[in-house]
């Protein structure tokens, strides 16, 4: 390739991507951050005024704030915990399958409930654990277990909001971790068995420290993903944040501010300190994983 | 010992597979169940003969879920969103990613790691600066809207995997056409796009179903005229009543194609999935 030419054909294949990027990426969190510094209320018929940082000062006194804080920070904890134990542990049964037909059949029925909707998936565990007549209650029963109020009880919100979100992501995990699996030299597990070296052995000291990168890049997105639980709440206990606020995790209170008291001006401050905590979490993994990890 | 491990391993792997299924399949029973039978305890699994009048519910006019206007509406708004925001993103991610895997210009890092960056935008979070920004073009409840963002929201994915299946062509091929007098344009087209063609194709099924899955974006941008399929859902379960047998029709209507695209394209989908999330 011609030297004289490599300036600028590269923007020239990025221009698509530059424009679409900013008109409908970057100007809107700029035209947001301008609506985040007034006081805006258009259902009131109050002209707009400029109120500097006043919004996000309301945000950070607001106890209803800490409490999303809170609710979200929990909903991730119990998700994303499961998710990746769960998702290692079943990464190396998968690879454990020696019959390939059996491990590729195993693998589609893994990967089907990422693939869909995050509202069916609540839609159909709510179908699951309605209190009535769920099945779930009912096979608790049949175990000799007291029936739960899956929906109703403030204790169970956020735990029902998380079997939704593992029964949907684990497979992210799973998927990736195995995917590491399968690139493992076999050669190494070879030598370690003619060592005599156990499973567990095999597992604890050539298979753990091998996947230990893609272990990081997996719980990297799953925690910074989990932040933006939404949907799977709604659908579960409609924009009322469930019972006594239970599920109130931050996408709620977004949805609150701005669809229910209509402050818009405050909603949009609330939208830049999530993408704040974002960029924020983001930062520091990445930080705390570059050694291990060449994104 | 040995063998016991084992089979616990096996039995774990089928618990997992159940756990995955049920609710999938438990739905699709549900809506075949006549109304007696989806409160019956114990439950049943069947109604034997099934039951078709839930979809055929579904669909009628005077529900409170306005049956019609789910296919005459929100069906096809959801069809054409995810198509249309496939057609701007993969043209758009496929020059984007050639020229970062391609060239080596100044703030080609850079670049890179901006539109991994986008990624990680939580999409709720954008809502808001997206409702003022088409409140002010006039634009909201507008399938443009829409469909422009999602193609800005799947660009990075997109690209990120592009990329991951460029890197995997050897150069050799290209720059030997280009030593023929090939131009860029014949490279990319001729040459590369036939090369990763199974990947542009995984990279589609993705870009679709982040559209079709969506809820938050049209949640917020979209009232009745462009509004999509999901966003229907909450009128099956917000009401005091919930019609169990209808809104299990309405779910498996909805994920049909994500269930079709997994079994069909799953060795694409999973190759695409993984590359896009590991490499690099």
């Amino acid at each position: 390739m011609k030297r004289d030419l490599k300036i600028p054909t590269p923007l020239i294949l990025l221009l698509p991507l530059i424009i679409l990027f900013s008109t409908v990426l970057i100007y809107p969190w700029a035209l947001g951050f301008w609506y985040s510094l007034l006081k805006y209320k258009p259902m009131y018929g109050i002209p707009p005024k400029f109120v500097g940082l006043s919004n996000y000062i309301a945000i950070i006194k607001d106890p209803v704030f800490y409490h999303a804080l809170r609710v979200t920070g929990y909903f991730m904890l119990l998700a994303v915990t499961f998710e990746m134990v769960l998702g290692l542990f079943l990464a190396e049964i998968l690879d454990g399958i020696a019959y390939e037909r059996l491990r590729k059949l195993t693998t589609i029925i893994i990967l089907i409930p990422m693939m869909t909707a995050t509202v069916y998936a609540a839609l159909t565990w709510r179908l699951i654990l309605y209190p009535l007549f769920g099945i779930a209650n009912y096979l608790l029963t049949l175990l000799g277990l007291p029936p739960q109020d899956w929906l109703g009880d403030p204790k169970w919100s956020i735990p029902v909001v998380a079997v939704v979100d593992i029964w949907q992501n684990t497979p992210f995990v799973i998927l990736i971790l195995f995917a590491g699996l399968q690139s493992l030299p076999t050669e190494w597990i070879e030598a370690a068995m003619i060592d005599g070296a156990s499973s567990w052995q095999i597992f604890r000291y050539i298979k753990l420290p091998f996947l230990k990168p893609l272990i990081l890049i997996a719980l990297f997105f799953r925690i910074v993903i989990t932040l933006r639980i939404f949907e799977s709440v709604i659908i579960m206990f409609s924009e009322t944040g469930g019972p006594g606020m239970a599920a109130q995790v931050l996408g709620i209170y977004l949805y609150w501010l701005a669809f229910k008291i209509w402050d818009l001006g405050r909603a949009a401050a609330l939208s830049w300190i999530m993408l704040l905590l974002t960029a924020g979490l983001s930062f520091v993994l990445l930080l705390k994983f570059y050694k291990e990890v060449r994104i | 010992m040995r063998a016991s491990l084992g089979s616990i391993k096996y039995l774990i792997l089928v618990l997992w597979i159940g756990f995955s299924l049920f609710p999938i399949v438990w739905m699709f029973l549900t809506s075949f169940k006549t109304p007696l039978d989806v409160f019956a305890n114990p439950p049943v699994l069947i109604s034997i003969p099934p039951c078709t009048k839930n979809w055929i519910n579904l669909f009628a006019p005077g529900t409170r879920w306005e049956g019609p206007r789910i296919l005459y509406r929100y069906l096809p708004n959801s069809v054409i969103a995810s198509t249309l925001s496939v057609a701007i993103t993969i043209p758009t991610s496929i020059l984007a990613a050639y020229a970062i895997s391609r060239f080596r210009f100044r703030g080609r890092r850079m670049v890179a790691i901006i539109i991994l960056a986008t990624r990680m935008l939580p999409p709720v979070a954008t809502t808001i600066p997206l409702y003022l920004f088409f409140a002010g073009l006039g634009l909201l409840d507008t399938l443009i809207a829409l469909i422009l963002v999602y193609s800005a929201l799947s660009v990075p994915l997109a690209t990120w995997m592009l990329i991951a299946y460029l890197d995997e062509v050897p150069r050799e091929i290209e720059e030997a056409a280009q030593i023929d007098g090939a131009s860029l344009k014949d490279t990319l087209f001729k040459i590369v796009i036939p090369i990763i063609a199974p990947g542009i194709a995984a990279t589609a099924i993705f870009t679709f179903l982040l559209a079709w899955n969506d809820f938050a974006i049209a949640f917020f941008l979209t009232k009745e005229n462009a509004k999509t399929l999901p966003v229907h859902a909450p009128v099956f379960v917000t009401e005091v009543a919930i019609e169990w047998g209808a809104m299990s029709a309405f779910g498996t209507f909805y994920i049909i194609p994500a269930l079709l695209f997994s079994v069909f394209f799953s060795k694409y989908l999973i190759k695409g999935l993984t590359l896009g999330a590991v490499k690099r």
